[in-house]
């Protein structure tokens, strides 16, 4: 197949990739929905195109954190200093509930999968907000320059 | 956009195809940008501009009421 060089389709190209990925994961989707009323839900949760859809479901997020970082900061005023303890606050009150959560569910079974839970969500949290912020700050050093 | 590329093509005696070889894209994106349904990124708007031995001033500005 020849290279593609003409700006207009590259771009052409691009939506087209989106299409065709909202097609598969529709497909997917479907293909898991059907999967879970024919052989229930230990099937879907062991189907490895499940753990594919999750790990997509990841990927993107991780990708769009740059994206909601520029858009988050133009809504924002820019005069405020930007601070990473409320990062901090945020990430382990969700993990604290999510933790809580789960330890008010069942006192004598979970106390250590609470606690355990509780520290994945505040990692899940904590991580994507520290690139967030880190962004942000080194955009606000860029504009500053 | 609006833009005089079709003209100075012509008085440059260039075929679209000619252009689009010059500057590597399709003649059809030559085409969508002289009737102006298609917007090319600045990158592509200079080649053009070198093509044809004119000015980004001369080839793609207009005023604000030249604008459609």
């Amino acid at each position: 197949m020849k290279r593609i060089t003409d700006e207009r389709l590259k771009l052409e190209t691009f939506k087209n990739i989106r299409i065709l990925f909202i097609f598969e994961n529709l497909g997917l989707i479907v293909i898991l929905i059907y999967q879970s009323f024919k052989d229930g839900l230990d099937a879907l949760v062991n189907s490895p195109f499940s753990i594919l859809l999750m790990l997509t479901g990841g990927l993107a997020a991780f990708l769009q954190v740059r994206i909601s970082a520029d858009s988050e900061e133009r809504k924002k005023d820019t005069s405020k200093p930007l601070r990473y303890y409320p990062v901090l606050i945020e990430s382990l009150l969700t993990g604290g509930v999510a933790g809580l959560v789960l330890y008010l569910s069942n006192h004598e079974r979970y106390p250590l999968d609470a606690a355990l839970f509780g520290s994945i969500v505040f990692i899940c949290f904590l991580l994507p907000l520290t690139i967030s912020y880190a962004l942000k700050k080194k955009h606000r050093n860029d504009n500053d320059e | 956009m609006k833009n005089h590329v079709k003209q100075t093509r012509l008085e440059a005696r260039l075929t679209q195809q000619q252009l689009a070889d010059k500057v590597g894209v399709t003649q059809q994106t030559i085409s969508l940008i002289e009737k102006g349904k298609y917007n090319p990124t600045l990158k592509l708007c200079l080649a053009i501009c070198y093509a044809l031995g004119q000015s980004l001033d001369a080839l793609f500005w207009s005023s604000k009421e030249e604008q459609p």
